[in-house]
């Protein structure tokens, strides 16, 4: 038997099982919280990892961050999304600082979505804030040491050695007073049946040789032989592609749809209305996006066709020069603008602006009767795990996301309403197979979730000598975010 | 059906011959280390070579390749030894590694036509390529570094 346990999550894991020590899962990660910082209470292995060690009892998953295989591949799991900033090698650096296994042996998957990834900081899996690091900083260090000191425990035991003799290079244990060495994929076995460790000291950052090294990103050979895997790349058996006419108006609604000539398009197999839109659902994305150009919608574009960029700065700049709440004050600006030798004020817009990943937004839904896979590049696991649960009429549990790599995120793929799942997965339930949701480069630009629109009135008052006496600044833009992000949701 | 070569193999495909290349190679042959960026020739992420000259696949009709020989990233060698990849390993190039595929396809036909280019070269070369991780910089440093490769190359 593995001494991997099925989920500790209480809802589900309450029957925890126990390893041929007799030293329940739960007993441990409780023992592990009281001597731990608190970070890794959440470090057991979930249900997914625990299938992997089941079915093939000669890996080595010590906790949900890592597998170590015969053949010394260490796979790091990383609970991050890769977006450009270099988390899929970062993260590994983090483990591997204090597992000191082979570099060169280091593979990365991304992580399944379990309450075991969520971000230590803001208890829900997500990537985003640059806090990646901050997030992992001594999580992933601990479950690099946790493995180490499992594998050194079980090689001094077959030598009947002290562990504390030993010490580990590139992922081969050695004891010096006899010469013997054992590579972690040897180990792999034995150390499956070591006690996890009660205590997990962390080396001393002076003492690091990994961490704030300049190491070249494990991703780069994969993205320049164009075998690196983006959502957009993602390639089901039997799947079809499917582009959605969105609206010319945020929030406006379909009145009627023809769809006589988009039908005619060969390869075409679906037009049918979802909550965003219309979608156009075919066995080629190019046959789709045709198939859209034809279609032929009224739309009620409702009271969001009266907003303007220009109307919108208008109603800013006269918001900014009225009372608003105050945010913070210091002295009595008022009174020391009014005896100011001079004053100025000057107007600041920054517009409304699309992210404009490289990749544009996707989704893959498999949905079935039953259990719900996605495929995307998200930075917002748990929301879009629930909120497509929702829309398939599913447990959470029954929806799983493989999270690919990002062609570019900067927090359009942390959407709080899972816009571009939430549609996906309507589009899954009109498709009747698996399907791919693609968004043009005009879909993406005109598709909203924009960074907002901002106004800000400075005013400053100087003295005679000109230096600065005063300095009022209202600004506004949360009116507008809000009245164009509740017409989104 | 079409008939014309990728990466040196002879393919045929039934698509209709005015879907552009992009989705040819990336839906129907799977090749889909070529990416789609914009459609519209704005952006060089589907940048792919016919008969050795860069082109934007977005845009290039299926018949305008009838016959003819395409080469897609896949195809720039087959295990990471093309001076251009060995360079942007070197240098650690790319960030997301979206557009990376077609900034690769349009440095290849740059060193081609020009074995040592200045930074000018470089920069006008390249200009059709958007990096929105702004990998520029290293871009032209890769490009100098694979330069430096394959001449050492020329010259045992």
């Amino acid at each position: 038997m593995s001494p991997v346990h099925g989920t500790t999550n209480a809802k589900i894991g309450e029957s925890s099982r126990r390893d041929q020590r007799g030293i329940a899962r739960r007993d441990f990660l409780k023992a592990s919280a009281a001597v731990g910082a608190g970070l890794w209470i959440a470090a057991y292995v979930p249900e997914l990892a625990a299938g992997v060690a089941e079915t093939n009892g000669k890996i080595f998953v010590p906790n949900a961050f890592l597998r170590i295989a015969p053949d010394e591949t260490v796979t790091v799991i990383a609970n991050h999304s890769e977006m450009g900033q270099g988390v899929y090698t970062s993260l590994p650096m983090l483990l591997n600082e204090e597992l000191e296994a082979d570099w060169s042996k280091i593979k990365v998957e991304s992580a399944p979505v379990d309450p075991a990834y969520n971000h230590t900081l803001f208890n829900m899996q997500m990537t985003g804030g640059s806090t990646s690091t901050p997030s992992e900083w001594e999580r992933l260090r601990r479950m690099g040491a946790m493995a180490r000191i499992m594998l050194v425990d079980a090689a001094a035991q077959k030598w009947s050695v002290d562990a504390a003799s030993c010490r580990v290079e590139k992922g081969v244990v050695i004891h010096k007073a006899s010469g013997r060495k054992a590579s972690y994929g040897s180990l792999v076995e034995s150390a499956s049946q070591s006690k996890p460790p009660q205590n997990i000291p962390l080396k001393d950052p002076k003492n690091f040789t990994l961490v704030g090294k300049s190491t070249r990103r494990l991703d780069t050979p994969s993205k320049v032989n164009g075998s690196a895997q983006f959502g957009l790349d993602v390639r089901l058996p039997g799947m079809l592609y499917a582009v959605v006419a969105r609206p010319p108006v945020f929030g406006a609604k379909v009145t009627s749809v023809d769809s006589a000539e988009a039908m005619k398009i060969p390869g075409v197999r679906a037009v049918e209305q979802v909550p965003s839109g219309v979608a156009v659902v075919a066995e080629r994305f190019w046959a789709a996006k045709q198939a859209r150009d034809k279609l032929k919608i009224s739309w009620d574009e409702g009271e969001n066709a009266q907003l303007s960029t220009e109307k919108m700065l208008q109603e800013f700049s006269r918001l900014s020069a009225s009372p608003g709440s105050v945010a913070k004050k210091v002295g009595d600006p008022a009174s020391a603008l009014a005896g100011a030798a001079k004053t100025i004020t000057a107007e600041y817009d920054v517009p409304y602006l699309a992210h404009a990943m490289m990749e544009p937004l996707n989704c893959v839904v498999d949905l079935k009767a039953d259990s719900c896979e996605l495929w995307t590049g998200t930075q917002f696991q748990t929301v879009d795990r629930l909120s497509a649960a929702k829309v398939a009429g599913l447990p959470p549990e029954k929806v799983q996301i493989h999270t690919t790599l990002l062609g570019g995120g900067f927090g359009r793929r942390a959407n709080p309403a899972s816009d571009f799942v939430v549609e996906a997965a309507h589009v899954a339930k009109v498709a009747k197979a698996p399907v791919k949701v693609v968004w043009t480069r005009e879909d993406d630009l005109a598709g909203g979730w924009y960074r907002p629109m901002w106004h800000d009135r400075f005013t400053a008052g100087l003295d005679a000598q000109g230096n600065p006496v005063a300095w009022t600044q209202p600004s506004s833009a949360n009116r507008s975010c809000k009245a164009r992000y509740s017409s989104l949701s | 059906m079409t008939s014309f070569f990728v990466n040196g193999k002879p393919v045929k495909v039934d698509d209709d011959p005015t879907t552009p290349l992009l989705w040819v190679l990336r839906d129907s042959l799977g090749l889909t280390g070529t990416k789609f960026g914009c459609g519209m020739a704005l952006c060089g992420a589907c940048t792919v070579h016919l008969e050795g000259q860069a082109i934007r696949s977005c845009v290039a009709p299926l018949s305008r390749v009838e016959g003819k020989r395409v080469t897609t990233i896949e195809g720039l060698s087959s295990n990471l030894s093309h001076p251009l990849q060995r360079a942007w390993i070197e240098v650690d190039v790319p960030q997301c590694g979206y557009c990376q595929s077609g900034q690769i396809m349009s440095a290849a036909v740059l060193l081609r036509e020009n074995p040592k280019p200045t930074d000018t070269d470089i920069d006008e070369a390249m200009s059709g390529n958007i990096c929105r991780c702004g990998t520029y910089l290293r871009i032209r440093r890769a490009i100098h570094r694979a330069a430096e490769m394959a001449a050492e190359k020329r010259t045992p």
